[in-house]
């Protein structure tokens, strides 16, 4: 690779932002792959994850008092409407007619380039 | 220095750069499935129409970027008939979509609709990263067809090669059974994460090498085309990511031709169709070891691996994929359409 011109402040300025870029990233990839930088990462997502439960789960109980859906209720009836179009859909495809090809398709019947000789 | 400070001004209030703007129609859509058919931008097409299976963390409209820049343009000038198989955030209800749904659903559903518009039975199936995954576990478990050709990019089979991802996902720390039950689907927001981990300080240069070329137009829209691609991660299907977890990334069953799918094990040596593999050699989301043995597992006689500069996105949507990449895919396939 040619070296970069003393004489170009700017280029060797773009020069040490790529360096920088490539060895921060190295050291990085060094730390983050270590088996104790996973392991506190993923306790650290714990925490936020069990609270997050916790929460749900008292909401649903206040919800019920309240008489409302909870998440779980919405969730559901989601799950219901995707049955039905999954069923309309079928029905759709079973009525389909013939190829849906009309005068204006192209022909299927390009052939490749032959090699340059 | 007043050009990169007006030229900044612009970007704080530019809409979003458009993508994806080869015409198309929607010809499925089922919840986080969608089906694309392109308009035929040639006279004449091939036989054997393309499905373009989209990875299932990001929007389809990569293959689309922009005029001149666009895989499924440039298929379509060449005379190709192309599908493009996208996904929209899955519902909370879809957080029970599994493997189960994407290839034995999804994918052959796809099919079907192309054979009935194209009065074709053959379909070349084509996969990117996760896509290829998926396009690769159909064609093991569909060996008589009727794919007709499989071309991957960048598909991961040796997960083992992805070494940052396992280091944070280790079985003894990553609870992925707490995750998937208490959130359902998995966040985008998380996805994005784990890929700039991979790279941690490279958003911060990023903003720093826009600021430098705010003056040129080019760069500014190619950088944000990318950008907003990047924004636009989209969650995944719980059940879905805790399979790719346990027998994937941890078990790596792919690999070991141990990945059971709908009580079916996934034997690569099933496939025996026509295969073409592209892999990035400075690919650093599913590095080079990770996806090199896919071309050794295949059972077909007929295969082709094309090891090509560039990272994981632009050896496919790169500026340079235009004139290093497509036309070989093109010389490729086009013998194989017809």
């Amino acid at each position: 690779m040619a070296e970069t011109p003393w004489t170009d402040p700017v280029a060797l300025w773009r020069d040490m932002i790529d360096k920088m870029e490539r060895q921060f990233n190295e050291a990085g990839n060094k730390v983050m792959g270590q088996e104790q930088f996973g392991a506190a990462m993923n306790k650290a997502t714990v925490l936020p994850l069990a609270m997050q439960k916790a929460l749900g789960e008292a909401m649903a109980k206040f919800l019920a008092t309240l008489n409302l859906p909870s998440r779980e209720d919405i969730v559901a009836m989601g799950e219901r409407l995707g049955a039905v179009e999954q069923e309309l859909r079928r029905l759709n495809l079973a009525l389909a007619p013939a190829p849906v090809r009309t005068a204006d398709s192209p022909p299927r019947t390009r052939k490749p380039k032959a090699p340059a000789s | 220095m007043i050009q990169r400070n007006i030229k900044g001004l612009e970007q704080l209030t530019a809409p979003l750069t458009p993508v994806g703007l080869t015409p198309k129609d929607v010809v499925a859509s089922r919840g986080t499935m969608q089906l694309y058919h392109y308009r035929p931008l040639s006279d004449e097409i091939y036989r054997v129409p393309i499905l373009l299976v989209m990875a299932t963390t990001n929007r389809g409209y990569i293959f689309d970027l922009a005029p001149g820049q666009s895989y499924v343009e440039y298929l379509l000038k060449a005379g190709y008939d192309v599908y493009v198989l996208d996904w929209a955030p899955p519902r909370r209800d879809e957080s029970r979509l599994s493997f189960e749904d994407y290839v034995l659903d999804f994918i052959p559903d796809a099919i079907r609709t192309i054979q009935t518009r194209s009065g074709e039975k053959d379909v070349t199936v084509m996969g990117y990263c996760m896509g290829g995954v998926l396009a690769v576990c159909y064609a093991a478990l569909h060996p008589g067809g009727p794919m007709k050709n499989l071309v991957c990019f960048t598909t991961p089979i040796d997960w083992s090669g992805m070494k940052l991802f396992r280091a944070w996902a280790d079985a003894n720390s990553f609870d992925v059974d707490r995750m998937v039950d208490t959130m359902g689907n998995i966040p985008a927001e998380m996805i994005v994460t784990s890929f700039d981990m991979l790279r941690p300080v490279s958003r911060a240069t990023a903003q720093i090498r826009l600021w430098d070329n705010m003056w040129n137009d080019e760069f500014v829209k190619g950088f944000r085309m990318m950008e907003r691609w990047g924004n636009e991660t989209l969650p995944l299907a719980g059940e879905y990511f805790r399979q790719t977890m346990k027998e994937l990334m941890h078990a790596n069953k792919l690999n070991t031709n141990e990945f059971v799918i709908g009580g079916r094990r996934v034997d690569l040596s099933a496939i025996t169709v026509p295969v073409f593999h592209i892999l990035a050699e400075h690919d650093h989301i599913v590095t080079y070891d990770a996806s090199k043995p896919l071309i050794q597992m295949v059972g077909s006689k007929d295969k082709t691996e094309l090891a090509v500069k560039g990272g994981h996105v632009s050896v496919l949507a790169g500026a340079n994929a235009v004139k290093r990449l497509w036309p070989k895919i093109d010389a490729w396939l086009g013998e194989r359409s017809t």
